[in-house]
């Protein structure tokens, strides 16, 4: 890893921005912390000064396969991670619901591991979005939810789960397992509703699909 | 997104995050969460 960023100060700047890259794709050796110019939020955009970035198997996916990567629309040079939470401390024009001083969750692809990310709130776009954070949840944890939270909610419309399904959850340690057996992973049965007293309709839901067909399914880790 | 932010505020879903690094340990970490053996999250902090 780069010396580099022994040197910088410890007061953050706001037109330095620390960045992680990477400029081949590769393991975490081709990872390195670069000190640019911080991007600027322009109309439709805020500006979040990071305070924790979340990772994902897609990141490494992104990381180590440039056919994925290329398939997320990425090129070398490439920023690193996707799920951030930090602070809005720029408003572009035309943004509204939006201030600075706002705490702030959501994805900005392959460049959230940095100082500042620039996203468009407005735009609904997945992985390019920001959400206010509620008071009580930490800025760690609201930098794991997205992209985790995306997956979990379009697996639930998948299975269409009623209020009162037994759920049985596999889990895995992170997606991308496809090949394994159900047995590999460890299950637990939980309600999606409080028990009622009637039996469960479980046997009247859709078959769960294997893991080989539904690789969203164990990516909640 | 929002409304899965609101249950963790209530308490009704916690998220367990196995580690949380500086950006400086970047390597480290992705090889940790890249291991796929970790429990949890695994967080960097900038």
């Amino acid at each position: 890893m780069g010396r580099s960023q022994s040197e910088m100060s410890d007061q953050l700047s706001t037109s330095r921005s620390r960045a992680v890259r990477l400029d081949s794709f590769g393991g975490p050796e081709v990872l390195d912390i670069l000190d640019v110019p911080a991007p600027q939020a322009g109309p439709g955009q805020v500006r979040v000064r990071v305070t924790a970035a979340g990772l994902n198997p897609m990141d490494w996916f992104m990381l180590t396969d440039a056919d994925t990567a290329v398939r997320f629309g990425l090129s070398l040079p490439a920023g690193f991670g996707t799920d951030y939470a930090g602070v809005v401390d720029q408003v572009g024009d035309g943004v509204t619901g939006f201030a600075s001083g706002d705490r702030v969750f959501g994805g900005a692809l392959s460049r959230a591991v940095a100082d500042f990310v620039v996203v468009d709130p407005t735009g609904g776009i997945a992985a390019n979005e920001a959400h206010h954070i509620p008071d009580g949840v930490d800025d760690r944890t609201a930098a794991t939810l997205t992209i985790a939270g995306r997956t979990a909610s379009a697996a639930l419309a998948v299975v269409e789960l009623g209020p009162e399904a037994a759920v049985l959850l596999l889990r895995s340690t992170s997606m991308g397992r496809r090949q394994r057996t159900p047995q590999g992973h460890s299950a637990s049965l939980t309600r999606a509703s409080p028990p009622s007293p009637r039996r469960s309709r479980a046997s009247h839901q859709p078959t769960a699909p294997t893991p080989a067909q539904a690789p969203w399914k164990s990516s909640l880790a | 997104l929002e409304k899965l932010a609101r249950l963790i505020a209530t308490g009704r879903l916690r998220v367990p995050i196995a580690a949380s690094f500086p950006v400086e340990q970047i390597r480290t970490a992705v090889e940790l969460q890249a291991g796929r053996r970790v429990k949890g999250k695994v967080v960097i902090d900038l």
